[in-house]
């Protein structure tokens, strides 16, 4: 009796000892992250917080203020709200876009066809090219009179628009530009093809799929998890597009490309406001957060995760 | 599967590459990614680390200071391009005061107003620090920067008397407050190609009498050439990195103030301005002299590429067009364009050297102010083609340094220019510069005959107001 | 099945009109897909065609109008003469430190931290991994500060160590990209090898690592780019010129010469060449994807 207790007393305990095991291992081989938060990341962004509910122009002593930052977010200015939706709509475009156009190209690029590396290469070109020399290029491509982009739309009779200059174009003009650099989503949907087993498309190959169902039951399913990654790093992305407009149109023309995070730039480094900064900046975090939530809740139902069921 | 799996030695092939460059990046590097001690050591006695405003120097403490070997703090922004002028400024300044070491905290370029903000806000303190319209009056309104008043009583060798009044008062307070010294001026003008007029049998603007506007749009059109709907010479021109200022000189010379009386509002919203600005418009999209002026940069098919034949610019780009017409074409300068029936104008602009108010050593910082702006730096100025004068002694008489300075030929006459000078935008060149950035904003459907001054204005002129008010509010204006 | 008892004798010839209409078929599919390639490269390469063809021309010719694509003369000297102002070497090395160490740095920590984010359970596992996220959220602008004073306590203000040190700590996205990546593969592998008594480090680096060479590479080309190209950072936290990077020292140049676009593109295209190289040589990791005639690669 005595023994069997003692014998049930110690499996329970080293089946805990195990469970504890099990967490702090968990732990241990996350600590690169969570170590870094707590060094680097807390801090700055507490210090954000914190300043939401001050008056601080960078170069005196903060004051408190209350929630007179949060208020004038939604009753004084009217272009927090402005810019909020231009962004939004910038978002809506610009994520369903990379996310097609990045696939497309992966998958023509899974392809066993001649100049892979080539065409590969040349894809990622422009997400090397650096900040500095594109603004110039992109400039330069846009220009209504000298522009080549303009040059070509007159080979075909038509007369192009002003693009930057234009309130209605230069919002096109600067999805164009962002869809540019597609090649960095490319390199994540290569690599996620290259994670279908083979054996897959072999059978269904033997099964005579087309390719349409071999791409709808097979290859999307499995990249389901690179797609999801990549819709909610497009959310987050998009609704902080900042160097574009700032490198191109300074927000304009007439406000047409003023980005949310564009406008809180101005307010923190050039009315000295930070704290109202902070108050913009942490809504733009709880936007972002809902809808990534909302996605993340969305998931449960199309994400196909072969290595875990839980989460998403 | 088996074929596509990777062993470990491969993973560790990619950390291998990884360490080998940095390593490789090492062993080519001598000195190691750790502070300097002289880096890092005046960063830490600078300032304190609090954002407070620093409390004036004690007397014992300023003693102190000038005991021992002082380290100053310059920041330069466009470190490359003024890169020569400083070390000129630097080493004469160290020569005269062997105590003193200056140390240059570079910056890349342009008005980086965040690193500089980053940094004071942070207590990451310099001492003394080129400045730009831009940033300039919130600093001051701000009280990081240190008034110059007392500096001007207390030493005798310097005297404001003694540059031209226009640049001093460019960056002037309303209560009389002076917080720089003038370091870089320059005033408007026509630059023309020679041998395009020579081509076209046109006979060159008189240095002496400016053109009328109506006159100079009529040259501009004559000397513009298209073939089809490509320009292959355009008669006038005004730059991306100028336009953002031309349309206030010229609503300025038509004798429009920016400003209404106390900053309550900009002269946007009247029928005259709207005209002068379709004016400014129709030289691009109707007439077609200019390409649109829009643009913030350079577009390969300025000035200097020798297919324009004027361009409006200041001296600042004396130099650059220097070195690209050498050899290439002639050029020469004219008077800035005055409409007719108006006083003549000319306008001008500068960038000054301002002192921190947390500065530790404020005597040597004083000291090296007035380096930078004396009158043997300016000589070298003159020399590397960066300024005009704006110290009376070298006007009248012309130095001949200043003289010698060629080409521009006709050099000279903005030295008479300097006699008309005005300032577009008086008063406040950050408000300025926050506003005009919203009209700029306003104007590129203008250029391109998609709006008309009246309906962009008019569109603009909440924005302009509410940024006013703003301004207003949080002490800038 | 019905088809093929009823005419026998026509098989191996129906086989060879399958077989050539199928080749037939894969040619075409072919000639679309580089039809289709081709017409976007151009679209895409414009702008990069035009900086390499810039820094090959005289100064004379870059305002030349048309512009044209092939230099003539092509000028060579625009590199070596780029590259006398400005020590770029000091630069380049300085580059290449930070990202030599940023690729080390970020490999280890995001595949640790993602391998226990997709194949551990834990507690605060899904509670973390959403924060993780969520620092992503937050604009950088208002954390600038804070975080200058930060490193201006640790004394590395004016050094390489703000943009050295902090990545290897693992980043947000990385790590998300790598979980991502660890969740697709079947945990019938982790069990065998538990069974076959491997501890979970062995798991990690003996079952995870090896299947996930294509998205740490594609980490390593990512984390590459990002910080040859990193600006704000380096604009901010280097204050003198010897250790500035590749970009400000671009920057630096581009104030210099405004004008002078043979030179600048020289200058910029000089500082792609590493990535474009790496990126190269580094794509055999994720070419030997799927191939479809089922003949694996």
């Amino acid at each position: 009796m005595g023994l069997a207790t003692g014998i049930a007393a110690t499996s329970l305990s080293s089946r805990r000892r195990r469970r504890i095991g099990r967490h702090v291992q968990g732990w241990l081989f996350a600590a690169p992250w969570i170590l870094g938060f707590v060094i680097f990341v807390a801090g700055p962004m507490l210090a954000s917080a914190v300043m939401v509910f001050t008056d601080w122009d960078l170069l005196s002593p903060a004051r408190f203020a209350g929630l007179n930052n949060i208020r004038r977010l939604f009753v004084h200015d009217p272009l927090v709200g402005h810019s909020l939706k231009i962004t939004t709509m910038y978002a809506i475009v610009s994520v369903p876009m990379d996310i097609a156009a990045g696939l497309t190209l992966a998958m023509l690029l899974n392809a066993n066809i001649r100049g892979l590396r080539f065409y590969r290469t040349l894809y990622y070109l422009p997400v090397v090219l650096s900040g500095v020399a594109s603004a110039l290029l992109w400039r330069w491509l846009f220009s209504p009179e000298f522009g080549p982009l303009n040059y070509i739309l007159s080979l075909f009779g038509i007369a192009g628009p002003a693009w930057l200059l234009d309130p209605e174009w230069a919002m096109p003009a600067l999805v164009m530009m962002t869809l540019w650099s597609v090649g960095g989503g490319m390199v994540i949907y290569l690599a996620a093809l290259q994670g279908v087993p083979t054996e897959l498309y072999e059978a269904s190959i033997v099964d005579g799929a087309g390719w349409w169902p071999r791409l709808r039951f097979i290859t999307l399913p499995m990249i389901t998890p690179v797609i999801f990654f990549q819709l909610v790093m497009g959310i987050i992305r998009s609704l902080q597009v900042f160097t574009p407009a700032f490198i191109m149109t300074q927000g304009g023309p007439l406000n047409a490309t003023l980005f949310y995070e564009l406008y809180l730039y101005r307010i923190a480094f050039e009315q000295f406001r930070m704290g109202f900064a902070s108050a913009m900046a942490w809504l733009l975090f709880l936007y972002i957060l809902v809808l990534t939530l909302l996605v993340f809740r969305s998931a449960r139902s199309w994400v196909y995760y072969e290595g875990e069921q839980r989460g998403g | 599967m088996s074929d596509r799996r990777v062993t470990r030695r491969d993973f560790l092939w990619i950390g291998a590459m990884g360490a080998t460059a940095s390593l490789m990046a090492a062993c080519g590097a001598p000195v190691p990614p750790t502070p300097t001690p002289q880096a890092a050591a005046p960063a830490k006695a600078a300032a304190p680390s609090e954002p407070t405003k620093a409390p004036a120097p004690t007397v014992a403490e300023k003693a102190a200071a000038a005991k021992g070997p002082v380290t100053l703090r310059f920041l330069l922004r466009h470190y490359q391009s003024f890169g020569p002028q400083w070390d000129w400024i630097v080493s004469s300044y160290q020569k005269k005061n062997p105590n003193v070491k200056v140390e240059i905290v570079q910056n890349p370029a342009g008005c980086e107003l965040d690193k500089l903000l980053i940094m004071v806000s942070a207590g990451d303190q310099v001492d003394t620090y080129w400045t730009c319209g831009d940033t300039f009056v919130g600093l001051a309104t701000k009280g990081v920067l240190k008034k110059l008043n007392p500096f001007f009583t207390m030493d005798k060798t310097f005297k404001v008397d003694d540059y031209v009044s226009t640049f001093f008062e460019l960056y002037k307070q309303k209560d009389g407050s002076i917080y720089s010294v003038p370091w870089l001026c320059f005033t408007f003008m026509i630059f023309y190609n020679k041998d395009i007029f020579d081509k076209e049998k046109v006979p060159y603007p008189d240095p002496k009498k400016p053109m009328t506007w109506d006159e100079t749009l009529e040259l501009a059109k004559k000397l513009t050439r298209w073939t089809g709907s490509r320009p292959e010479q355009l008669g006038g021109f005004v730059s991306g990195s100028t336009a953002w200022t031309m349309w206030a000189a010229w609503l300025a010379q038509a004798g429009i103030p920016f400003w209404k009386p106390d900053m309550s509002g900009v002269n946007l919203d009247n029928p005259e301005a709207w005209q002068v600005l379709d004016w400014f418009a129709e030289w691009q999209w109707k007439h077609k002299v200019n390409p649109s002026a829009a643009f913030q940069t350079d577009i390969p098919f300025g000035f200097n590429s020798g297919n324009v034949a004027m361009w409006i610019a200041a001296e600042a780009q004396w130099n650059g067009t220097k070195k690209a017409a050498a050899g290439k074409f002639k050029w020469d300068i004219a008077p800035f364009p005055q409409r007719a029936g108006t006083k003549r104008q000319v306008y001008g602009y500068g960038d000054t050297v301002v002192m921190m108010n947390a500065s530790r050593y404020p005597d040597e910082s004083w000291g090296f102010l007035k380096e930078a702006c004396g009158p043997e730096a300016y000589l070298m100025l003159y020399d590397m083609a960066t300024t005009i004068p704006s110290l009376k002694t070298h006007i009248n008489p012309p130095h001949p340094t200043f003289v010698n300075s060629r080409p521009p030929d006709n050099n000279l006459m903005v030295l008479e220019d300097l006699e008309y000078l005005m300032l577009p935008y008086p008063g406040n060149s950050g408000a300025y510069s926050a506003v005009s950035r919203i009209v700029n904003n306003a104007l590129n459907p203008v250029y391109v005959g998609k709006m008309t001054a009246k309906e962009a204005m008019t569109q603009a002129m909440p924005d302009i107001q509410r940024t006013l008010k703003e301004l207003k509010d949080t002490g800038l204006v | 099945m019905a088809e093929l008892t009823a005419e026998p004798l026509d098989a191996p010839a129906r086989a060879g009109s399958i077989l050539s209409s199928w080749r037939f078929r894969r040619t075409a599919v072919a000639c679309l897909q580089h039809a289709i390639l081709l017409s976007v490269v151009g679209l895409i390469m414009l702008p990069l065609v035009w900086t390499l063809s810039t820094s090959l021309k005289e100064a004379s010719q870059v305002y030349g109008f048309p512009p044209a694509l092939i230099p003539k003369p092509i000028r060579l000297q625009n590199y070596p003469e780029a590259m006398t102002v400005g020590p770029w070497l000091r630069f380049f090395t300085n580059s290449s430190l930070v990202t030599g160490l940023n690729i080390l740095g970020q490999i280890v920590a995001c595949s640790l931290v993602g391998f226990s984010f997709a194949r551990l359970r834990w507690w605060g596992r899904d509670v973390l991994f959403i924060l993780m996220i969520a620092t992503m959220m937050l604009p950088h602008q208002v954390t600038l500060v804070p975080q200058f004073v930060l490193f201006r306590t640790l004394g590395w203000v004016s050094t390489l160590l703000p943009l050295i040190v902090p990545r290897f700590f693992a980043a947000a996205f990385y790590t998300f990209l790598v979980r991502q990546f660890f969740m697709t593969i079947p945990t019938d592998l982790d069990d065998a090898a538990r069974i076959d008594g491997a501890s979970t480090f062995g798991i990690y680096s003996r079952i995870i690592l090896p299947m996930s060479k294509p998205v740490l590479m594609a980490v390593a080309i990512f984390v590459f780019t990002a910080s040859w190209n990193e600006f704000q950072l380096p604009l901010i936290y280097l204050h003198s010129e010897q250790n500035f990077t590749i970009q400000l020292g671009l920057r630096g140049y581009q104030s210099l010469h405004g004008g002078q676009w043979h030179l600048l593109m020289a200058a910029s295209t000089l500082t792609m060449l590493p990535v474009i190289i790496l990126f190269f040589l580094g794509q055999r990791y994720f070419i030997q994807g799927v191939v479809f005639s089922g003949i694996k690669g």
